[in-house]
């Protein structure tokens, strides 16, 4: 698809989805340098190659390849960040501004849902993102998409609102 | 309104740690070195047509 819009406009779309995209990364890596390089990486490859700017399912699909391909390369590394991750409850550098206690906890319980549920609720709610772009992204169905985001908001919810 | 608009409401409170200024600006400048490098490039036009010199073939 013939890519249409200017540099301005690319500049504009990476300072509106630079949190949501860092965010999505960090699920892969908890060090904020590294999603940092993930999200440079899949930037540049994306408006390099022309796609269309509104196509975000493309943009995201690239930021999650590229941080696979980064596990890949980098497995042992990985497994200690998730190692010293799953010993603590603090993450030490937060992937939120949180204002209280009660935001705290809610950002514990996210890091403990189950990965493929965390991807979409963090693409769902942070990044706006549609269920087919999700779907499309993942390369799941759009079903799969919305069961998951469910059950993460039932997870979720059974922690803070016990009845 | 569904059964998980309270937690839906809760989650969309937490914000994202916002990108450094540095981090932005390194992305920015990969973008303004990649367009200075991309314009730098001479490329052969394959479809370049001399049209002086096919007039002077013809005549």
């Amino acid at each position: 698809m013939e890519n249409v819009a200017s540099h301005e406009d690319w500049r504009s779309c990476f300072s509106e989805l630079a949190p949501g995209l860092l965010l999505f990364a960090r699920q892969w890596v908890r060090s904020r340098a590294d999603a940092e390089d993930i999200v440079q990486e899949a930037f540049i490859r994306f408006w390099r190659r022309n796609h269309a700017i509104n196509n975000r399912a493309l943009l995201y699909a690239t930021v999650r390849s590229i941080a696979l391909d980064l596990i890949r390369r980098n497995g042992r590394r990985a497994r200690r960040e998730a190692e010293a991750v799953s010993e603590s409850e603090h993450v030490v550098e937060p992937q939120f501004e949180l204002a209280d206690e009660a935001q705290f906890a809610l950002a514990a319980a996210l890091d403990r849902l189950p990965h493929d549920q965390r991807e979409v609720l963090v693409m769902k709610i942070w990044n706006d993102l549609t269920f087919a772009e999700i779907a499309t992204a993942l390369n799941i169905s759009q079903n799969t998409a919305a069961s998951r985001y469910r059950y993460a908001l039932a997870a979720l919810k059974k922690i803070f609102q016990p009845q | 309104m569904n059964d998980f608009s309270d937690i839906e409401n809760e989650l969309k409170k937490l914000r994202p740690v916002h990108p450094s200024h540095r981090f932005v600006a390194r992305v920015e400048q990969a973008m303004g070195d990649q367009e200075i490098s991309e314009d730098k490039t001479i490329r052969p036009n394959p479809l370049r047509t001399n049209w002086v010199g096919l007039g002077l073939g013809v005549a």
